[in-house]
């Protein structure tokens, strides 16, 4: 069942001086399965948007169902919700506490009150899915670990949680180019073996070109567009929106504009393309 | 630029007041706290009173944010004025009940002891209010200088001040973020009884004690990286001048306490004939 | 051209303790042997692990070598006497923004390296009033760096180098906790600061797209030396860098894929732009 956003408005500190229109009338509706980028400028409202999808901003002005669940209710259940809608934030290798890497991921199930057996599984699961090797790494101190295992484990922590959404904010910040790759190829895993709905906050246009299927821009507060991604990079003119091109897609807008259609978004999918409109003409 | 500032209780101005230098304006801060200690009757409030007035008038601080500093405290000093009216001795009782005695001479005392704090605490306020966390760090930073020939460490002093006044507003926001993180996960910071709520905390302070050791060892890299080498043959930019206006400010003060003073001492010194004089409970 | 930085073999390993306590080395740098002469816009790049921030540290005598040895302008850094004039020498910014800070107010902050020297009081004020107008922050010489954005509190830490006047400005991945923006803020004024003052910029990043505006890429691996030349020379090593765990801006890889696939395109293009058009003549 989709996420239905309608008519949502976010204001900071209302009523007082330092009044700030966060949110503008957005309107989003995301269907299960899909893999969607989040973009726009800093300060664009992308953070402020999705929490508010698993009630850490409460909703104020607007409507929203995630699931079954509406964040209009008199009595959210927001434990429910947040096991619903999984959120892994920025760097957030900084919030691991535990005494072993097992325990720290045990938490969000924990909290869930499940049945200790029912955790344990969860534990071991969310290692195997991020590629943490349990013995090696689950009895350690969550700050033995390297910068990229930290990471992993702080994903694990909210994938053990089984959410049927998945909230990224940027989850390859800071990681050198391997880390980000393990990260993106972990996400990739997470969707073809859980079909989890998943959402990507990203400033790295040539990360959410290669692979979100939908992207949506965040100007100032409202969602300005909102399209799959190949028309979006072809269509519209991100970089008014202080955004950079991915660089494929500057490629194939200027072959297009010469009515050359060239498909794919990674290189070597652009590559083997280029090679096969070539190869249909005579040089 | 309110929100540019710690804290959140300069009032940012142009007043006579906030150009005060602010070593003198600790100084006198001092002699005002003191001598409300000093107030020997409600004359001397009505001294203090006006004196209140005079500076806020010169500081261009709006009353409403004057008396918003003392609701913080407000609590605190009912609860003083309470048990003072319950545990002051005195012997003209007006009600009792079971063990509990309200005697005149209590509730007196306990007003009084409720007004001396809450203009302790006006005053107190009118200092943060006009003058910035910074240069409050660099004139305590002056003033303790002569401390350094006991080697007291007043450089350090004042660097950790400047520090952690640079760093709370880090700090609450990583202490929000650590604290959305740990509800994405299903945490609730308010159910359950005592034990489980202090347990919950356990999940933000950890992260938030690491982080702050791994921020103090990178700050202390980039302040070696910048030169730093402890207080020896440090210049500073900032320097603190005497005005005409501390000279000023410095004489109204006195004034007015020399008058808090010098009634202290009339009415010590004409103590045993207070009682015959007529509304003598004013000279308490 | 003068040496400003001469890394004679020089070795650095870490001391530490494992989990049962005993003592373990873990690797920084080992055996490098490197100059770097006065005016050079110099790119250092590497997987995390592979030695670059312990390089940087090396270079203004935050460590020491444990063998082998580094001349700052021709002083050792390992002698004591010359670490103040070392320090003068290599200024350095990092990569938190928020954890370089000293002082709630910007000018009191860039004034800080100036105190430390013990610079006359009138001479500090010019320093850093000089300093935020290099980086184009001097409008906020009154203001709270907090709530800055990332790129403008970086800035200000280049600004706080600066005030000592150094020869050398050392960028430790001043970039990595940066959005789009905020990098190109960086990455300007390093530029800007090469061409008009002369001044070697050694630039730490993983970002390879930065790596063309130097003079020179040094490439680190596993604690050694793997590579120096050109952007273009290492460009060109696309295979080696992809061992090592970096890889090569998208437009180059395809450039060259495309080269060896037998089109006429140059292999050393780095700009998608520039490739867009050379494929709209070839299609």
């Amino acid at each position: 069942m989709p996420v239905v956003v309608k008519n949502l408005n976010y204001t900071y500190n209302p009523k007082t001086p330092f009044a700030k229109q966060a949110l503008l009338d957005v309107n989003l509706t995301i269907n299960d399965g899909e893999f969607i980028g989040i973009i726009g400028h800093t300060g664009s409202g992308k953070s402020t948007f999705v929490q508010h999808l698993n009630g850490l901003i409460k909703l104020t002005d607007g409507e929203i169902i995630v699931n079954d669940i509406n964040l209009n209710d008199k009595k959210v259940d927001y434990l429910k919700l947040r096991s619903l809608v999984g959120m892994v934030f920025q760097y957030p290798e900084y919030q691991l506490f535990a005494d072993t890497v097992k325990a720290d991921i045990a938490f969000g199930p924990k909290n869930m009150k499940l049945p200790a057996e029912e955790v344990n599984t969860r534990v071991s699961e969310a290692l195997k899915l991020v590629g943490l090797n349990e013995e090696e790494i689950g009895e350690k101190s969550p700050f033995d670990l390297s910068g990229g295992e930290r990471r992993r484990a702080a994903i694990a922590g909210v994938l053990a949680m089984k959410p049927k959404i998945l909230v990224l904010d940027e989850p390859t910040a800071g990681l050198d180019p391997m880390g980000k790759r393990e990260i993106l190829q972990l996400m990739a895993k997470i969707r073809a073996e859980q079909n989890a709905t998943i959402i990507m906050i990203s400033h790295d246009m040539n990360e959410i070109y290669e692979n979100v299927d939908r992207v949506a821009v965040f100007v100032n507060g409202t969602i300005k567009h909102d399209m799959p991604t190949e028309e979006l990079f072809q269509k519209v003119k991100i970089e008014e929106y202080g955004l950079e091109m991915p660089a494929m897609a500057v490629i194939k807008k200027k072959l297009s504009k010469i009515g050359v259609v060239i498909n794919g978004r990674t290189v070597t999918e652009v590559f083997n393309e280029i090679v096969k409109a070539k190869g249909g003409k005579n040089v | 630029m309110f929100r540019d500032v710690t804290l959140g209780q300069y009032y940012p101005a142009d007043s006579f007041v906030h150009r005060m230098d602010p070593r003198i304006k600790i100084l006198l801060n001092i002699l005002y706290l003191v001598g409300i200690f000093f107030i020997k009757s409600y004359f001397g409030f009505v001294i203090v009173l006006l004196f209140l007035c005079v500076a806020i008038l010169f500081s261009k601080v709006p009353v409403g944010s004057v008396i918003r500093s003392v609701k913080g405290i407000l609590v605190l000093v009912a609860i003083t004025g309470i048990l003072n009216v319950f545990f002051y001795t005195g012997e003209t009782v007006l009600w009792s009940w079971w063990i509990i005695v309200i005697t005149k001479e209590a509730l007196i005392f306990s007003g009084q002891m409720i007004l001396r704090l809450i203009f302790l605490v006006v005053g107190a306020s009118l200092l943060t209010l006009t003058t910035t966390p910074v240069d409050l760090t660099h004139a305590i930073e002056s003033l303790l200088k002569p401390l350094t020939l006991i080697k007291f460490p007043v450089h350090e002093l004042a660097l950790i001040m400047s520090l952690a006044l640079s760093f709370i507003p880090t700090l609450i926001e990583e202490t929000d973020r650590i604290v959305r993180a740990q509800k994405a996960r299903g945490a609730a910071f308010d159910t359950g009884g005592l034990v489980s709520r202090a347990k919950a905390f356990i999940p933000i302070l950890i992260p938030l004690l690491v982080s702050s050791f791994r921020r103090a060892d990178e700050l202390a890299l980039a302040m070696n990286a910048r030169c730093y080498e402890g207080s020896t043959n440090r210049t500073k930019m900032r320097k603190l001048t005497l005005s005409w206006r501390d000279l000023v400010g410095t004489l109204v003060t006195a004034v007015f306490f020399t008058a808090i003073f010098v009634l202290y001492s009339w009415i010590t010194s004409a103590a045993p004939l207070i009682p015959a004089l007529p509304y003598s409970w004013l000279y308490i | 051209m003068n040496e400003a930085i001469k890394i004679t073999d020089m070795t650095y390993f870490y001391r530490g303790y494992d989990d049962s306590g005993l003592p373990v080395i873990t690797k920084g740098v080992e055996n490098v042997s490197l100059d770097i002469f006065q005016g050079e816009f110099v790119a250092l790049v590497g997987h995390n692990g592979s030695g670059k921030s312990t390089l940087a540290k090396l270079l203004n005598a935050l460590l020491l070598p444990r063998s082998g040895k580094i001349e700052v302008f021709g002083m050792d850094t390992s002698d004591k006497k010359n670490l103040f004039e070392i320090r003068k020498s290599v200024g350095m910014v990092f990569q938190n923004p928020d954890n370089q800070m000293v002082a709630s107010i910007v000018k009191e902050d860039v004034a800080f390296g100036p105190e430390n020297i013990g610079i006359p009081q009138k001479e500090i004020v010019t320093r850093v009033n000089d300093a935020l107008d290099a980086v184009g922050m001097a409008e906020y010489a009154d203001r709270s760096p907090h709530k800055l954005s990332g790129g403008q509190k970086q800035r200000i830490a280049i600004a706080g180098a600066l005030a000592i006047q150094p020869k050398v400005l050392v960028l430790d991945e001043s970039t990595a906790m940066l959005d789009p923006l905020g990098r190109r803020e960086v990455i300007e004024i390093a530029k800007k600061l090469n061409k008009e003052k002369n001044m070697t910029i050694i630039l730490i990043t993983h970002f390879m797209e930065e790596v063309l505006y130097s003079d020179r890429v040094i490439v680190l691996n596993d604690g050694e030396i793997a590579m120096n030349g050109s952007p273009k020379d290492i460009f060109r090593r696309e295979a080696e860098l992809n061992k090592i765990g970096l890889r090569v801006p998208r437009a180059v890889e395809l450039a060259r894929k495309l080269n060896s696939e037998g089109f006429e395109i140059d292999p050393d293009i780095t700009d998608e732009k520039v490739l867009g058009d050379k494929l709209c003549r070839l299609l």
